[in-house]
């Protein structure tokens, strides 16, 4: 038993899905995830597959609860959840894990990911000029310019991470 | 009226709920029926299922038994919506013959 402590940006999630089917084929099941800690378990090399998904079924929560008990029956377990993001994993059959089988799906699903990322950069951007402006007038405090650099940290990150999904989605 | 042209993944939904199905259900006709070549993965036919059963094609059918899984049938509507793809395809499948011929099977 042990566990890990990782960190993986919203737009690595599959990178994220190949650590924890790495982990897996390695003898490690993840049996539990909290927020950025992935508690594993020692077993049989490649018993289980993992797959993420940033959700958004519809109905609210009852939609939600709808949607996983949906996956339960399909044999499909939920180990972990952060917001709107699950973690899944099934017994190995053999064949790839994926959530989604057709482009429509699939498409729909970045999509979800990258109106969020438009919706940070948009808050981001916002705050990011308005304290620009006031740093115009009344002169930049090291707040104002830490908060700033902060600020065009996550922008390069988040569009970096926003690019590279909607090249997926092509 | 604009022709409806259904996706492979809901002509097999519309036609594998010919009879009352759950969810691992579905998937599994839907294997039986097009020799494994058309998958539905639990995410895509959540989708498909809450879309068409806004729309009217399939019904969900209360809970029996005690038990929680919940299955869907199809309705009146999509009956005929499967009608009329099949009339559509017929159409396509006896134009395909006629001018590349049987050749055009292999």
């Amino acid at each position: 038993m042990k566990r890990v402590f990782k960190i993986f940006w919203m737009w690595d999630y599959e990178k994220e899905e190949k650590w924890l089917n790495d982990m897996s084929h390695q003898g490690w099941q993840l049996q539990r995830y909290t927020p950025f800690v992935y508690h594993f378990i020692q077993g049989e090399p490649d018993a289980y597959q993992y797959c993420l998904e940033f959700m958004a079924p519809q109905g609210g929560s009852k939609g939600m609860e709808d949607y996983l008990q949906f996956l339960a029956e399909s044999g499909i377990a939920c180990v972990g959840r952060y917001f709107s993001w699950g973690y899944f994993r099934r017994e190995n059959d053999g064949t790839p894990f994926e959530l989604f089988s057709d482009n429509a799906s699939r498409v729909a699903h970045l999509d979800r990911m990258l109106t969020l990322i438009a919706v940070i950069l948009f808050l981001l951007g916002y705050s990011g000029i308005s304290f620009f402006l006031r740093g115009l007038k009344e002169g930049f405090s090291p707040l104002t310019i830490a908060v700033l650099t902060f600020y065009a940290v996550v922008v390069v990150y988040a569009g970096g991470g926003a690019l590279g999904l909607l090249r997926k989605r092509k | 009226m604009e022709p409806i042209v259904l996706t492979e993944a809901v002509f097999y939904i519309l036609l594998a709920l010919d009879s009352p199905l759950h969810g691992y259900g579905i998937m599994q006709r839907t294997q039986e029926l097009s020799g494994g070549r058309v998958r539905l993965a639990a995410g895509t036919l959540y989708g498909a299922l809450t879309s068409l059963a806004q729309k009217g094609w399939i019904e969900e059918l209360p809970a029996q038994r005690g038990s929680r899984r919940k299955e869907y049938r199809i309705t009146g509507q999509g009956g005929r919506v499967l009608r009329e793809e099949l009339i559509r395809l017929e159409e396509l499948v006896r134009n395909g013959r006629s001018i590349i011929g049987k050749e055009g099977q292999e």
